[in-house]
């Protein structure tokens, strides 16, 4: 065999385990997730049928519906003020020349690694002051802080690629400052807007200590609390349990599918510049 | 660290720039409040509140409390218990960030060519990242069981003596399983940042040095690395404190247990906060968390300097 054919073929053998890897646990998951209920605890023996009972079973008996659209309402506010509060953010450190600027760059990006179970409590303390605790609201307010350090990060990253010369033109055009921002950068700065969004959207998604320590009323749980809750009981019913964990995986795979090439760029321009 | 060019290094200054001077910058100002006043409301205040904390013995449980310096710190020190924690920690994130590392860096080399359909496989491999840590957790719950876990079966005809090891609840093993599926979750993510990395590397470098006669492992040495150092050292950096900050992952599966074998710092302070009620000393364990961190990364950037110099 020729050295070239070897490589290709060691190539195609890594790229297999590495995928199969990544994916089987995946893969299992949604496997039990289909069987019968009967037949969850046979190990690697086929099922003789496949079916949605557990699904049902979690749709019918669990509160999963309340969790589905809590987590939906949280995370598509906490997306939509951490675009805004970060874009104008970003715009401000990128393209103004104020005193102080790098300062404010760099205590952003201290922030951004900040371990939120440093304030826990006093978190919990000022969301109980203003009685937002068992409140979504309380929530979606103490996620900005996991969202908003890395969004400026990372809109900073995409701005800074944006050739100044753009902006001053718009400006000598007879732009002001904002409609330079409207009409000249954020077309350019799309792809980091929408990718800054999803990732926004999938950390608020995922979040679970914050609102393990915010919320215990059933009503107001989000989807991670509610799958933990499921996961907690003395007696596991592990059909529900693992349609629930692949119920909580379909967002983020949907938002994936359609805009993953927007987070690789987010990733990189996250990861390197800076 | 670079920022955007502060002046245009060539050309006057510009003419706009000086005439709206003091009304751009006030936008410029206006623009960044609403992220500084988050951050200010949301971490800089509550910080202060956990310091504070630190040096009283409150609780959940009654509202009257009194200054005590820093005998919490003192209980702290004084108690062994602590110091396991602190080095628990540091053993997860070592291991966690080199073995994510390394395994990232050798995926990484394995696939880096272009092939059909490979923004389809990195997307694909970012999934164990971008999935909710419930869904790591419930999935390896569900695997690794010990008493009807698929891996039970599969070792069965592998390697029948691990059959029917409880990987989460044996005192010797939990450690070593969490680390496991920290680094399946991790270095995938880590592969495709090195992949992008790798992209950086000049062709004919390698190509000249393979002409020199250097076999793979020297192109690598001498090639390939220098270029990813400093990706390499961002990724070091950022996937340490990563591990180190960890909660969710550990918490959703083993709560620290069994037998405080997998108590880090961030489970601790949640568990003496939220489940003994001490926030004077839940505040105490969060402050001296932090300094970690501050000192860790100190550290760090000290040994990043004393490298560079001497390249």
């Amino acid at each position: 065999m020729k050295p070239k054919t070897v490589q290709q073929i060691v190539f195609v053998l890594g790229l297999l385990v590495v995928t199969a890897g990544v994916t089987s646990p995946f893969c299992w998951l949604l496997f039990c997730s289909l069987k019968p209920k009967a037949q969850l605890f046979t190990g690697l023996a086929l099922p003789t049928n496949l079916t949605l009972e557990n699904y049902i079973a979690l749709f019918a008996h669990t509160e999963v519906v309340r969790f589905l659209s809590n987590s939906t309402t949280v995370a598509v506010v906490v997306t939509t003020v951490t675009v805004f509060i970060a874009t104008l953010g970003a715009y401000s450190l990128v393209f103004f020349r104020y005193s102080g600027r790098e300062l404010i760059g760099r205590f952003i990006l201290l922030t951004y690694m900040f371990p939120g179970v440093v304030i826990i409590v006093p978190s919990y303390n000022i969301m109980s002051f203003l009685h937002l605790t068992n409140n979504l609201l309380g929530v979606m307010l103490v996620e900005l802080v996991l969202t908003i350090p890395f969004a400026v990060w990372m809109l900073r990253g995409f701005f800074m690629e944006i050739p100044r010369e753009l902006e001053e033109a718009a400006i000598i055009d007879g732009c002001s400052k904002m409609q330079a921002l409207r009409h000249v950068l954020l077309p350019l700065a799309l792809p980091g807007i929408v990718a800054v969004a999803v990732f926004a959207f999938i950390f608020s998604w995922n979040e679970y200590l914050f609102p393990l320590v915010l919320i215990n009323d059933e009503n107001v749980k989000t989807l991670p609390l509610g799958v933990a809750g499921f996961m907690g009981h003395l007696y596991v019913e592990w059909g529900p349990l693992l349609a629930s964990a692949v119920v909580s995986t379909i967002p983020i795979l949907i938002l994936f599918t359609f805009l993953q090439r927007f987070l690789i760029k987010g990733i990189m321009a996250g990861a390197v510049k800076g | 660290m670079s920022f955007a060019p502060a002046q245009n290094p060539s050309g006057p200054p510009r003419r706009i720039g000086n005439f709206t001077g003091l009304k751009e910058n006030t936008l410029g100002y206006l623009l960044i409040t609403p992220t500084l006043s988050v951050l200010a409301l949301l971490i800089f205040i509550p910080l202060l509140s956990v310091a504070w904390d630190s040096l009283h013995n409150k609780t959940f449980l009654s509202t009257s409390y009194s200054f005590i310096g820093l005998d919490n710190y003192r209980a702290l020190f004084a108690s062994p218990g602590t110091w396991a924690i602190v080095m628990r920690s540091l053993l997860w994130t070592a291991f966690s960030v080199v073995l994510q590392v390394i395994v990232g860096l050798v995926m990484a080399l394995f696939l880096n060519r272009v092939f059909i359909g490979r923004a389809f496989f990195r997307g694909l491999f970012l999934l164990p990242w971008v999935i909710p840590v419930v869904v790591v957790a419930v999935i390896w719950k569900w695997i690794l069981n010990d008493l009807y876990g698929v891996a039970g079966d599969v070792l069965m005809h592998l390697v029948p003596p691990w059959a029917h090891l409880a990987w989460f609840s044996d005192p010797m093993l939990a450690l070593p399983t969490l680390i496991a599926i920290n680094v399946w979750r991790g270095s995938p993510f880590t592969m495709v940042i090195l992949l992008a990395g790798l992209q950086t590397v000049p062709h004919d470098q390698l190509e000249a040095a393979r002409i020199d006669g250097a076999n793979n492992v020297q192109q690598f040495i001498h090639v390939t690395l220098p270029h990813l150092r400093k990706i390499l050292l961002i990724v070091l950096l950022v996937f340490a404190l990563f591990n180190f900050n960890n909660f969710d992952l550990i918490y959703l599966t083993t709560q620290g247990g069994p037998l405080d074998r997998t108590m880090t710092l961030p489970v601790k302070t949640y568990e003496v906060a939220f489940k003994g009620m001490e926030i004077g000393a839940s505040s105490a364990l969060a402050m001296m968390m932090l300094c970690l961190l501050v000192i860790l990364s100190f550290v760090y950037f000290h040994f990043l300097r004393i490298t560079s110099d001497s390249r």
